[in-house]
């Protein structure tokens, strides 16, 4: 079973939003702009740190960026946010950690997804550049609707039954592909 | 042949036809397995179908990860799979798949046949 890597990046989009609001596409720029520390923003964009400090107040950065954006906290926060780093850092990292267990399903699918096209693109390779075509057409890969018999037979000019052995030779050669491998397991 | 993915409601297109194509080389191999054995390979209980050798070998090799990867990413569990082939005769004909008798036989007969072989290797 093949173990996955999957990174996932949480972002704070009201604080993004309120920068594009700002009329700035890029954050770098801003914080250029508006001399405010690039890394602090960043961290904050990224909720790896909390813009309330343990003692209760804001931090510089988060009290800089309010004040060049002209906003409210709870506009660059949500309450969530704001209430958890209240209590305890921690605990604002594990309910990250829950939220980032929750997406995993989706982003698990989507790599689960990306696999079975990968995998049958790298056995699809193997094929001879004819059997390659007759399946991608034949399933559909690679875009476009899948074909009948009759239609891939229009297409390389050649009968029904020729491209009926063409698909069987090929799905049989996905078996196993290589002769090494196949007289290591004999 | 099996149908062992389009009934997925949420899968994208692509994917979709890709685990078809992935279920389309495990059903082949399954068919292979059925073909009616000759004569000699009937009365000496041996099978000489290369395209089926091919299929024993794609499920039952030492090294079927390919079988594994195929089975895991069209959602089907591998070694469930494989304990049916392996258990399955004629006489669950009928009885609740759609293969006739002489099909599970003919399965029955190269899966049997290849175990004694891996067995008789291992014994050597």
């Amino acid at each position: 079973m093949n173990e996955y890597r999957i990174k996932i990046s949480v972002r704070n989009n009201l604080i993004l939003d309120a920068i594009e609001k700002a009329g700035y596409t890029s954050i770098q720029r801003f914080c250029r702009d508006k001399n405010i520390s690039a890394s602090g923003v960043t961290a904050l964009i990224a909720l790896k740190t909390p813009p309330i400090m343990r003692c209760g107040s804001f931090s510089s950065i988060a009290s800089q960026l309010m004040e060049e954006l002209c906003m409210l906290p709870t506009e660059l926060w949500t309450a969530e946010q704001l209430t958890m780093s209240l209590k305890h850092n921690t605990s604002f990292r594990n309910v990250g950690g829950e939220d980032l267990q929750l997406s995993s399903d989706e982003a698990l699918k989507l790599v689960f997804d990306r696999e079975k096209e990968e995998k049958v693109a790298e056995v699809l390779d193997t094929l001879s550049p004819r059997a390659k075509k007759v399946i991608a057409l034949r399933y559909g890969i690679g875009g476009g609707e899948p074909l009948t018999l009759e239609q891939v037979a229009t297409v390389f000019d050649l009968t029904r039954e020729r491209i009926r052995q063409i698909e069987a030779k090929a799905i049989r050669h996905l078996q196993i592909t290589h002769i090494a491998e196949k007289l290591s397991n004999l | 042949m099996f149908d062992l993915v389009s009934t997925h409601p949420d899968i994208e297109t692509q994917a979709q036809r890709s685990a078809q194509l992935l279920a389309a080389v495990i059903s082949r191999a399954t068919a292979d397995l059925m073909e009616r054995p000759t004569t000699v390979e009937r009365r000496k209980r041996i099978n000489l179908n290369e395209d089926a050798l091919s299929s024993l070998i794609f499920f039952f090799g030492k090294n079927n990860e390919r079988f594994k990867n195929f089975s895991r990413l069209i959602g089907m569990n591998p070694e469930s799979f494989l304990d049916r082939l392996e258990t399955i005769n004629s006489y669950d004909a009928g009885n609740g798949n759609k293969f006739t008798g002489s099909q599970l036989r003919a399965l029955h007969l190269r899966v049997v046949w290849y175990k004694m072989r891996r067995g008789a290797e291992a014994y050597a």
